[in-house]
């Protein structure tokens, strides 16, 4: 007999829309540990690490209507919701936003669009090609991996990471092309 | 206007989520006009992103962060049902809805509107009055004399401060019946008042105010009928010789119009300086045995109604503040559950 903890993320989501807490449940036991890692990454403290992915999972059990079920890709709008969220945090910790935060905010700012053409992925595929992550993100340049890394977990714009480098916005442009575009072809052969 | 190509330069960017307000705005702006978009290149793009944390260390949160989120999701259900049911209400209002008369809105409890002196007048109608106890524990502070002192007299009351549990549970939120502290205060007051023999003998059938009326009468009578010691003991201050000589004629002249027996005693009286009378009139009341007695009784029998509101007033303190704690806690509890409640209730109606 299936349990909830042999559903798909997908199948778990479709659960939660049918506001099904134990399915939010199972969801939390499967992805709090990468939610909560990328969370921490971003906002470097436990204790608003901790609070951000209680208000993450808060956000999937009101906003659930907001995730594309024809997508079936829980997993990236999950991480992409993570990573925004966190993200928001921070600046608002270090007084960068002084926008104010409300449903209309959270809508349009921090949950994710997913494109339309979108493959599905979930964590546990994520979770078997992570090795091949891994020796793809080591190819890169350190210059290019930085530029990612400002852009991604320290929610830099384009604009502000060529403040902070010194160098013309063009740059950042071409180089997170470049960065990106590498990794992708790094990675090619694998279920993306 | 953006073009084509500089959207397609922005997917990557625009995947990292790392493009400048304007620059997203314009974006936005064009694919609002249906302008063309690598939707698959983006959505590749948006999957390698997404992959980034994977590489990353994996760190699990703290246990409470799950019950964290559990009561949060719990309170948002709670509230969500709640805005439903009002919701409902407004679009459907039922203007015949008869609500329990418990308070299972949760509306705050305001001290004012609790029925702090209903509540005591029907704790003190239960407290037996002061002269149906029959055995009072009370240690009357004397010195070595037997005189009473300033200390506070020591009482055995034998109450325990009961706080309430620190640990609550669902199940435990069910208030005491108030019948059951009064009986338990009527019982342990039975139980631990014990008189001294010399006053558990129908000595205090009398009134309390009837008592002590009594004595300052009695006192006052024995205090009018005590004579004064004779004018030949006193005697008087020298003066200059004619002027005692006229005084002795007005003295004889004045002997000689009234008898000693009609001078009233206050005219009698001689005048003394504080410090004499004051020995004079204890010497008076040492003498008044009776009077002393029932002085004493009154005094001890103030001391045990003292006693008895005080320990009313810390029964009823404790009592209050214990019920308030617990309804507090019930208010809290029915907060939470006030969706749900809501809804039963409505579908009671229904």
């Amino acid at each position: 007999m299936q349990t909830e903890a042999d559903l798909t993320d997908f199948e778990l989501m479709q659960k939660i829309s049918a506001k099904d807490s134990k399915a939010l449940e199972h969801l939390y036991d499967r992805y709090s540990p990468v939610l909560y890692t990328l969370i921490n990454k971003v906002v470097r403290s436990r204790e608003v690490a901790e609070e951000v992915l209680a208000d993450l999972f808060l956000i999937i059990w009101k906003k659930h209507h907001m995730f594309d079920m024809t997508s079936e890709n829980v997993y990236t709008w999950l991480i992409l919701l993570a990573r925004n969220l966190a993200v928001d945090k921070k600046k608002r910790m270090y007084g960068q936003h002084t926008i104010e935060y409300n449903d209309d905010y959270e809508d349009d700012v921090i949950i994710p669009s997913l494109s339309k053409e979108i493959d599905p992925l979930d964590l546990n595929t994520a979770l078997e090609i992570r090795g091949n992550m891994v020796k793809a993100f080591q190819e890169l340049t350190d210059a290019q991996r930085y530029v990612i890394s400002l852009a991604f977990y320290e929610g830099l714009t384009e604009k502000e990471i060529a403040e902070r480098l010194n160098i013309p916005t063009a740059t950042v442009k071409s180089k997170i092309r470049i960065a990106s575009t590498n990794l992708r072809n790094l990675l090619r052969g694998t279920s993306l | 206007m953006m073009d084509k190509d500089t959207a397609a330069e922005m997917i990557q960017s625009k995947a990292l989520g790392c493009l400048d307000k304007t620059v997203k705005k314009e974006l936005i702006e064009y694919l609002n006009l249906g302008g063309e978009f690598h939707w698959k290149e983006y959505g590749e793009y948006q999957n390698l992103t997404s992959l980034l944390p994977i590489i990353l260390e994996l760190n699990i949160p703290d246990a409470k962060v799950k019950d964290k989120v559990a009561k949060r999701i719990y309170d948002a259900i709670a509230e969500q049902k709640a805005r439903k049911a009002l919701d409902d209400k407004i679009a459907n209002p039922i203007a015949d809805i008869v609500y329990p008369e418990t308070n299972v809105l949760g509306d705050e409890i305001i001290p004012d509107k609790f029925p702090e002196n209903e509540l005591a007048n029907e704790v003190f109608e239960e407290m037996p009055p002061a002269d149906t106890i029959d055995s009072i524990d009370v240690e009357i502070p004397l010195d070595a004399h037997g005189a009473l002192t300033n200390e506070p007299p020591i009482i055995d009351t034998g109450f325990e401060i009961k706080s309430p549990s620190e640990e609550y549970s669902d199940t435990d939120l069910s208030l005491p019946e108030p019948e059951t502290y009064e009986e338990e205060l009527n019982t342990e007051l039975e139980e631990k008042i014990s008189l001294p023999d010399d006053l558990s003998d129908g000595k205090m059938d009398q009134p309390v105010e009837s008592t002590f009326e009594n004595a300052v009468e009695e006192l006052a009578e024995n205090l009018d009928s005590e004579t004064e010691p004779e004018g030949e003991n006193i005697t008087p201050p020298e003066v200059d010789a004619p002027i005692q000589s006229k005084y002795r004629k007005i003295q004889e002249e004045k002997l000689k119009r009234k008898p000693l027996d009609e001078i009233p005693p206050e005219k009698e009286k001689i005048k003394r300086k504080p410090s004499e009378e004051i020995p004079l009139q204890k010497e008076k009341f040492i003498e008044t045995e009776k009077p002393v007695k029932k002085s004493i009784t009154g005094l001890v029998v103030d001391i045990i109604i003292y006693i008895l509101l005080l320990a009313a007033i810390a029964f009823v303190y404790l009592k209050l503040s214990s019920e308030i704690d617990s309804l507090k806690k019930e208010v809290n509890e029915l907060r939470k559950n006030i969706g749900g409640i809501i809804l039963s209730i409505e579908e009671n109606i229904t």
